[in-house]
């Protein structure tokens, strides 16, 4: 009996490791794009000459697309 | 009989002596400038997507183009002369760069999404670059092996720094200067709104574009060597704009762009819009290393950038096309 829990035991462990894993790699890698789309969305914001309300609505907008991008609905 | 010539030749020497440009005035004047007639026809020129930076040598202009991801080089008088860089994650190629600088025959770019830093010749050759751990905004390169690099501050982490130094292979050797944090993304970044500025003697000016008034000069390793305050004549203007949870929280803006060159600053001024916002202003004030209003330029259009040489200020416009002036007194 001892031995089955921890055969089972051992399954679970080495099927967390191989399935868990690189999903949770992958979504950390996702969320790095997201950032890393958010800073460029913020650079060309602070960078255009629309005027400072604008560029505030216009980096509004890029932390509005960071949210929906780190929820997986949409890339920014 | 007083012999009044004297002391006026004295005054205007000494205002005067080794300045090319504006001349020391114990009460601000004015200047008028008047545009330079290109040598190139209108239709001829190339479409500047989004310049946000210009540099210029004894020859040529280098407008950085942060949408086409290239400088474009023209001669002084506004000819269009050859590009350098393309779109990419090569060497000698950029994404979204905001930073540009000149220091003998190099140009240092921030190279913004790539999150580096590229050191290229003035014909585009690659010469060397490296990678930095944030998103670079501005650069001051003062020898091969001291250039400063500002951030953009993201704010992911709290407080940053704003600052960093790095030798030519990209080993950080100093930081300085923390970031404005409050937790509001988008108030913290119009907060951080730094222009670096070229000093003599391998120091530079520090400004926060709004908020302060206080103009700093460091040196090459980041060190404060002083501090002045711009004169309360000077007229920092007032904008609300939206902030977290419906607030309206109030930024006072200093200058919408700036330059320095031979020791002074000159800062275009913002401008109210039609519809109540502020943006990029067609008058320059020229202030002194203590703060004071030495001048005031009166441009015939608004400018987003400029970069002052003695009596000649080059600027970009509204429409992202280059504008080359003269200053002339009113």
């Amino acid at each position: 009996m001892k031995r089955a829990i921890a055969l089972t035991l051992a399954v679970v462990l080495f099927l967390s490791v191989f399935l868990w894993v690189p999903q949770l790699s992958s979504a950390r890698a996702r969320a790095d794009i997201c950032y890393d789309d958010w800073e460029s969305c913020r650079s060309r914001a602070f960078q255009s000459d629309e005027g400072i309300v604008k560029t505030t609505l216009w980096l509004t907008v890029c932390d509005f697309a960071l949210g929906k991008c780190i929820l997986g609905f949409t890339k920014v | 009989m007083k012999k009044p010539g004297l002391p006026i030749v004295l005054a205007i020497g000494l205002g005067c002596h080794g300045h090319a440009g504006i001349c020391l005035q114990t009460s601000p004047s004015r200047y008028a400038a008047r545009e330079v007639k290109r040598e190139t026809p209108a239709d001829a020129r190339p479409y500047l997507s989004r310049p946000v930076a210009l540099v210029y040598d004894e020859s040529r202009l280098f407008v950085l183009d942060m949408d086409d991801d290239d400088i474009k080089v023209f001669s002084r008088s506004g000819a269009f002369e050859y590009v350098i860089g393309r779109k990419g994650q090569g060497p000698g190629e950029f994404h979204l760069p905001s930073g540009l600088d000149i220091l003998g025959d190099r140009l240092y770019v921030a190279d913004s999404a790539n999150r580096r830093v590229q050191v290229v010749d003035k014909r585009g050759s690659y010469l060397s670059g490296f990678r930095v751990p944030f998103s670079p905004h501005r650069i001051l390169a003062f020898g091969p092996d001291r250039i400063v690099v500002m951030s953009l501050p993201s704010g992911r982490d709290g407080q940053e720094k704003v600052l960093h130094g790095f030798d030519g292979s990209g080993e950080l050797l100093w930081e300085a200067v923390d970031s404005f944090y409050s937790g509001d993304s988008v108030y913290d970044l119009m907060r951080n709104r730094w222009f670096g500025l070229k000093a003599s003697r391998g120091e530079f000016f520090l400004l926060r574009g709004t908020d302060d008034r206080i103009i700093r000069r460091l040196d090459e390793n980041g060190i404060l060597l002083g501090e002045a305050g711009v004169t309360v004549k000077y007229p920092i203007q007032e904008v609300d704009i939206p902030g977290r949870e419906g607030r309206k929280r109030t930024l006072r803006v200093l200058c919408w762009n700036c330059a320095s060159d031979r020791e002074r600053l000159y800062f275009l001024v913002p401008e109210r819009t039609e519809d109540g916002d502020l943006g990029p202003g067609r008058a320059i004030a020229v202030i002194g290393l203590a703060g004071e209003i030495v001048a005031s330029i009166d441009l015939p259009e608004q400018l987003t950038r400029i970069a002052v040489d003695g009596n000649t200020i080059f600027g970009l416009d509204l429409d992202g096309r280059l504008r080359i002036f003269r200053l002339e007194p009113k």
